[in-house]
């Protein structure tokens, strides 16, 4: 079996036109599910909303695969779409809050007793504090930065995703890289 | 980016560079122009020590391994909320294609009980059905609110004007018409119309197995056997 980390997105997309929906789903969840959970867990620092937002994300993207012109990659749609889901969630987050006292345990949670056994402590103390920056940035910093730094993204292709143009790509990249190595040296 | 070798880069390009220069992810071109510069802006050398001392370590973070682990079952997750989606999308498809013809088909049984129960209670014009003209006359009688006195001398074109004026008649109309061909003498004053009402007459009685030649003696009149004609025509 081919890796779906590599299968084009061409072949997703005939996939479904020529399969049905159940394997070419399949072939576009394991090739982006990195990809969209790590998103959604930056718009909502939530292990457990991210899960959630993801198969939202996936399934929205499903269901509404014959709009899907091929204008951009499915990578820059399927963005689109996790961060649409992610800000009204956020929303809706927000407007509960105002009626709840309540405090989302899984917040910023990061799970010890899924870490690895070599791990250690400090590192993972440096891991939390790396992900409690990193959401503390600015969105457009933030997301620059995670793109381009763990996607690998070039800034063309981040300008498609999140609307910037590639100079202002890059100040947001050195602002967030700036502020996280300022930050973390601190702690 | 068309950068001079020889050209030092001003320091907001510098800046915008740095984080690229300090992950490898520069161009070859772009990464001599940045090292040609930054001997010019120490701050800037400073910055990328920091940068790289930091970064040192969160490129030994495993968040890919993290992400990998989490996003193991997503798609098995997604797989079987897209079928729940879908037999619940099935489960009211079904239970619309079921729901509406069901709706339609009550309704229209009510409508049928509903004006079947008024009208057995009213009037007892279910006895039309297969009656004679005696048992039209006796409804008739016993109505609540027809006052019609019933005797040989009575004509049916007076019946009938009853039933019509009770506004219950119409759907009736081929009953009660087929129940005076078969008991009223309706047929002994075919000789008394024209040939077009004859015609039409002779057709209804060919056409009705009920019919009996012997029909009783009423008294028609042309009127009342027009009326016939009109009731049978518009019922048509």
């Amino acid at each position: 079996m081919i890796a779906a980390s590599l299968v084009e997105d061409s072949e997703i997309i005939k996939a479904f036109v020529e399969n049905g929906a159940d394997r070419a789903s399949s072939l576009l969840v394991r090739k982006y599910r990195k990809f969209v959970f790590a998103t959604a867990l930056r718009f909502t620092n939530s292990y457990d909303d991210a899960d959630d937002i993801s198969q939202e994300s996936f399934i929205k993207a499903i269901e509404s695969i014959q709009k899907f012109r091929g204008e951009s990659s499915l990578k820059t749609w399927l963005y689109r779409i996790t961060r649409n889901l992610c800000i009204t969630q956020m929303r809706k987050k927000k407007f509960y809050s105002l009626f709840s006292s309540e405090s989302d345990e899984s917040y910023l949670e990061v799970p010890m007793d899924e870490a690895s056994a070599e791990t250690k402590i400090e590192n993972e103390e440096f891991e939390r504090n790396f992900v409690k920056i990193l959401a503390e940035l600015p969105e457009k910093q933030r997301e620059t930065f995670a793109l381009r730094y763990f996607e690998e993204l070039s800034y063309d292709e981040i300008s498609k995703m999140v609307g910037v143009s590639v100079g202002g790509l890059k100040a947001n990249y050195f602002q967030a890289v700036q502020k996280l190595s300022k930050r973390l040296k601190m702690e | 980016m068309n950068l001079n070798k020889s050209e030092f880069l001003d320091y907001k390009l510098m800046q915008m560079l740095l984080p690229d220069y300090v992950f490898g992810t520069i161009s070859e071109e772009q990464k001599l122009a940045f090292e040609n510069s930054l001997p010019n802006y120490p701050d800037l050398q400073l910055e990328i020590a920091d940068v790289r001392a930091v970064f040192h370590r969160v490129e030994k973070m495993d968040f890919n391994k993290l992400i990998d682990y989490k996003t193991k079952n997503l798609s098995v997750k997604v797989n079987e909320r897209l079928h729940q989606r879908r037999e619940s999308d099935d489960f009211s498809l079904k239970l619309r294609k079921l729901f509406v013809p069901a709706i339609g088909v009550a309704a229209v049984a009510i409508f049928f009980i509903y004006f079947s129960n008024l009208f057995n209670e009213s009037n007892e014009f279910y006895i039309l059905k297969n009656s004679d003209k005696d048992n039209i006359a006796a409804v008739l009688s016993e109505s609540n609110f027809l006052d019609v006195t019933v005797d040989e001398k009575t004509n049916v074109g007076d019946y009938l004007s009853e039933l019509m004026d009770i506004g219950s008649l119409s759907h009736n109309n081929t009953q009660i018409i087929d129940s005076l061909f078969a008991d009223s003498g309706l047929l002994n004053e075919i000789d008394n119309v024209n040939e077009s009402d004859k015609q039409i007459t002779s057709q209804e009685v060919n056409n009705n197995p009920n019919v009996r030649s012997d029909a009783a003696n009423y008294n028609f009149n042309e009127e009342d056997f027009k009326f016939l004609l009109e009731g049978s025509e518009n019922e048509n």
